[in-house]
């Protein structure tokens, strides 16, 4: 079990972490597919354009680090939430949209079945992570290595 | 109902998404080329429409060009649209590259035409942009004279120019072993 939620830990670290670098690279690009959404109120857009990767990078690396393991799966649990609606929303407008869920690492992909059925994967991956990824191997050790820190200076 | 553990959960994750919207907000207005963070600015830079961006480059032509190209051979079509979309029509002497199948037309297109070659992508027109993505991958490929025709299939159908059906020729051919 603790095996699993290690390589399920690492799993979503490292998508989020690609997923990140691309957008983060070409904020010029990825405003643009946030604008295509049409979701969010105009004004948000830059905003949005320019925090979300650096979130999703945060997000990535303390899952892997195995820092704040929870706290980081659930912020990439409402991440894909809000991505997933997104998609599905435009999906039933039926809108031809580029994911602009990886940029460059998988450009052009449409939003539809596949990436909709991926990104669902992911979700559930995400949820069992915030639910119980304080069990996986090797998460947590920061605030042990505290405890016993301030364990030690109390004695 | 106890709700174990969601407070720490919740700390995290507030401090992980206050974190990366400063480190992003802060990153951005330090780098060279950040983003302007106006919407309305961003909008009449054109930045948010890619081909309104690439149209005010330069790169972007007219209807009366495409005709002239397509009558004295000044410039090769490349139809961006989907497969299906171009053997149900498309213009005259085009080349089909959809942009959601790039690798295998683009290869057989390479063959043929040099990358100094001048070059017109258009796809359906109005709010379509995959010319512009099939028009980026070309530049990046090494095609040095790559435009933009924004009025697409929709401007050239209404304007009853001439238009022909059927399969890519590049497709057509046999390999030659």
């Amino acid at each position: 079990m603790r095996a699993l939620l290690f390589v399920l830990r690492l799993l979503l670290g490292v998508l989020f972490v690609l997923a990140s670098v691309d957008k983060i690279a070409h904020p010029e690009v990825f405003v643009v597919s946030v604008n295509k959404y049409q979701l969010l109120p105009p004004t948000l857009v830059p905003l949005a354009a320019v925090t979300l990767p650096w979130i999703e990078l945060l997000a990535g690396v303390a899952l892997l680090a195995g820092i704040g393991v929870e706290g980081a799966a659930l912020v990439t649990t409402v991440l894909l939430v809000a991505f997933l609606s997104g998609m599905g929303i435009n999906f039933a407008r039926g809108r031809e949209l580029d994911c602009g869920c990886f940029g460059f690492l998988i450009p052009n992909e449409q939003v539809g079945p596949i990436s909709l059925t991926r990104d669902g994967l992911v979700l559930v991956v995400s949820v069992v992570v915030t639910l119980r990824g304080r069990r996986s191997w090797g998460a947590g050790w920061l605030s042990r290595w505290r405890d016993e820190r301030s364990r030690g200076v109390g004695k | 109902m106890a709700l174990p553990h969601w407070k720490p959960r919740l700390r995290s994750a507030a401090l992980l998404a206050l974190s990366g919207s400063v480190l992003g907000l802060v990153v951005n207005a330090v780098r060279p080329h950040g983003l302007p963070l106006g919407y309305a600015a961003l909008k009449q830079q054109g930045a948010l429409d890619p081909v309104k961006r690439l149209v005010g480059e330069g790169k972007g032509v007219a209807l009366a060009t495409v005709q002239t190209a397509m009558r004295e051979g000044t410039a090769i079509l490349v139809d961006a649209r989907p497969r299906q979309d171009y053997e149900a029509g498309h213009l005259v002497g085009a080349f089909s590259i959809p942009f959601n199948d790039f690798g295998a037309p683009f290869e057989r297109f390479r063959r043929v035409f040099p990358r100094e070659t001048s070059l017109i992508v258009y796809c359906g027109g109005g709010t379509c942009t995959d010319s512009v993505e099939v028009l980026d991958k070309l530049l990046a490929q090494g095609y040095v004279d790559v435009k933009l025709f924004p009025g697409g299939w929709e401007e050239w159908r209404k304007a009853g120019q001439p238009q022909e059906k059927g399969p890519d020729p590049l497709s057509q051919q046999k390999e030659q072993h």
